[in-house]
């Protein structure tokens, strides 16, 4: 246990720059970026932009949350939606290399030297990806998020709207985070396959170049050839199932919410609020509806684990990392 | 006490080639071992079966464990230093000596800090900024402070200056090296180790070619200055090899009695590496 704890350790040391800074240092981008452009708006006072929300938040009657309270919730989610594509990207280089580039510069020599076991080796760099990363972008997502929605607040008080009435809106801007928390179990369970696939990928391979070719490009290929196959006639649909099933989830695997992409929205009802953001809409209903919104996709997503894609998923996830157990027991060359 | 090192019949064979073809080794406790060979005749492919950092066919013992199945527990006694180049260029002196502190459980901290103290190494120093010689030292420093059984070294001084090649052997024997220790090195730089060895073992296309102690080779190996006159005498011992110094000439032999070639001229003791030129010498022919 101790000795995994220091592994973990070790993999941030070497990944300090991707796992922490690069979060940081987007969030934090983001967060300049707007209070940049709040005080432009205001040194400007034109009529335009988020000076016309402003007055059209200050213009809704006080005491109801008003839809546009619910678009300042969302631009505070901003800030996070960077961090996961950033999170995103990152993971995906990490992945393929991280069992090829201490093989490149024979480092594995060194790490081999020390009573550390190679399951213990490929664990906490799995582990790493799909948990620290993770955690780590999320705190720096929920941190820039607040900041977020406090500078809006902040501004939006100097245009005579009230903080309370811009927070408390619907969905709420604490339901929306603790979402976000709630979703990071299944993020990982989702991440799994994508992890195990790109990793073995990066232990079998003998250049980072050819870790793309092995990792893309073949089940790409494989993508293609059943397409032309399902043009034939033998398999039809074979094509679309893989498309969809395999060659989309190594790259959706990787990111946030990716599951999503699987889900049927119509089981929802509440993210019909997405679509309609006319001003008719009953502010009562709206209410209600979204404020059941946030529990429902927590508890969709959660039901989400119990199907095929995710039970096949965590089955192959697995045994790829099994395998690149082995490789790693045998293979210190590129 | 077993041996640290029983191997029988110890093979590896690549997709073409053998790398190893049938090895015997017995290596015991408190010994310095040269393993030698030329280029590609499998001194680290046996190094890294011992280290089981490959498959291998045969028998092989080391500590009395299967290197394939004990890895984990095996590497708690065995150190290894391969060329200068395998500490991760990213990380730092205190990173290093703190990982090493919490996964190795015969690691002595303080007796590594006593080492880097007598270096200019710096506790914020990343590999990335460091010369050859200063990485070796930090992995020397790394592996000094760890009571361990066995030292495997794989070409330890690859393109260090001499300053630091003599500084490495130096803290090995000084600090380091006692009757419960092992060390078992590979090096081109033989008459740099020679005086430390206790044990030579010669290897040549995957084969021993010659395993013995450096006492025992004093006896059976000569080399004996004969003066032009007697140079038919003296081939008429079947020497092992012969060449020309200054006009008169030399030869080496194996197994024939002092007594006999005393006869003969001046004798002494031939030095490791024109031992291993006249074994090797049409090993590129």
């Amino acid at each position: 246990m101790k000795t995994f704890y220091w592994l973990l350790k070790r993999e941030f040391w070497e990944h300090r720059g991707a796992f922490l800074w690069a979060p940081v240092i987007t969030a934090g981008a983001v967060i300049i970026l707007n209070i940049a452009s709040l005080i432009a708006a205001s040194i400007s006072g034109a009529d335009w932009g988020i000076n016309i929300l402003w007055s059209q938040i200050a213009a809704a009657s006080p005491g109801h949350p008003s839809e546009l309270g619910s678009v300042l919730t969302f631009s505070a989610l901003v800030p996070m939606a960077i961090v996961s594509i950033v999170l995103f990207l990152m993971l995906f280089g990490y992945c393929m290399k991280n069992l090829t580039n201490d093989r490149a510069d024979r480092s594995i020599l060194f790490w081999k030297s020390l009573p550390v076991s190679d399951l213990g080796t490929v664990l906490s760099k799995a582990v790493s990806a799909m948990v620290v990363a993770p955690v780590i972008a999320l705190i720096v997502g929920l941190v820039s998020a607040v900041l977020m929605m406090f500078t809006l607040a902040v501004a939006g008080s100097m245009h005579g709207i009230n903080f309370g009435q811009v927070f408390w809106t619907i969905p709420h801007l604490g339901q929306v985070l603790f979402y976000m928390v709630a979703m990071l179990p299944v993020y990982l369970v989702w991440m799994l396959p994508t992890v195990g696939w790109l990793m073995l990928c990066s232990a079998l391979s003998g250049s980072r170049m050819r870790t793309r070719r092995w990792a893309i490009a073949l089940p790409a290929a494989i993508t293609a050839v059943l397409y032309w196959l399902s043009l034939i006639g033998p398999i039809y649909g074979a094509g679309t199932w893989f498309l969809k099933h395999v060659l989309l989830r190594v790259f959706l695997g990787l990111l946030p919410g990716g599951w999503n992409s699987l889900m049927n929205t119509k089981q929802i009802p509440q993210l019909q609020i997405f679509r309609s953001h006319d001003a008719g809409t009953n502010a009562v209903t709206t209410h209600i509806q979204s404020s059941q919104l946030v529990p429902d996709m927590i508890s969709h997503s959660y039901h989400m684990l119990l199907t095929p894609d995710f039970l096949w998923g965590v089955l192959v996830g697995v045994i790829m990392l099994g395998l690149a157990v082995w490789l790693r027991r045998w293979r210190t060359e590129l | 006490m077993s041996n640290v090192i029983h191997a029988r019949g110890l093979a590896k064979r690549y997709k073409s080639a053998k790398a190893l073809d049938g090895i015997d080794l017995d290596i015991e406790s408190g010994r310095i071992v040269g393993l030698i060979g030329p280029n590609g005749a499998g001194k680290t492919t046996a190094l890294k079966a011992i280290l089981s950092l490959i498959r291998f066919d045969g028998e092989l013992s080391v500590l009395g464990m299967d290197p394939r199945h004990d890895r984990n527990k095996l590497m708690e006694q065995v150190c290894f230093i391969a060329d200068v180049a395998v500490l991760p260029k990213w990380i730092s002196v205190e990173q290093a000596v703190e990982f090493v502190a919490n996964v190795h459980p015969r690691f002595n901290r303080a007796r590594c800090q006593e080492f880097l103290a007598r270096t200019k190494l710096t506790p914020k120093m990343r590999v990335k900024q460091m010369s050859k010689g200063m990485i070796v030292q930090l992995h020397l420093a790394l592996v000094m402070a760890i009571d361990a059984r066995l030292l495997v070294l794989d070409e330890p001084t690859l393109g260090l200056d001499i300053l630091y090649r003599k500084q490495f052997y130096q803290r090995l024997l000084e600090d380091y090296f006692d009757e419960d220790k092992t060390i078992l090195v590979t090096t081109h730089q033989v008459e740099e180790i020679e005086h430390i060895l206790t044990d030579l073992v010669f290897i040549r296309d995957g084969k021993v070619a010659l395993s013995t102690s450096m006492d025992a080779l004093g006896e059976r190996f000569t080399e004996v200055m004969v003066d032009p006159s007697r140079t038919e005498a003296a081939r008429a011992l079947k020497p092992m090899d012969e060449r020309q110094v200054f006009g008169k000439s030399i030869f080496l032999y194996d197994g024939v009695p002092h007594a006999q070639l005393e006869a003969l001229g001046e004798i002494r003791r031939p030095s490791v590496s024109d031992l291993f030129v006249a074994t090797m010498k049409d090993t590129y022919a």
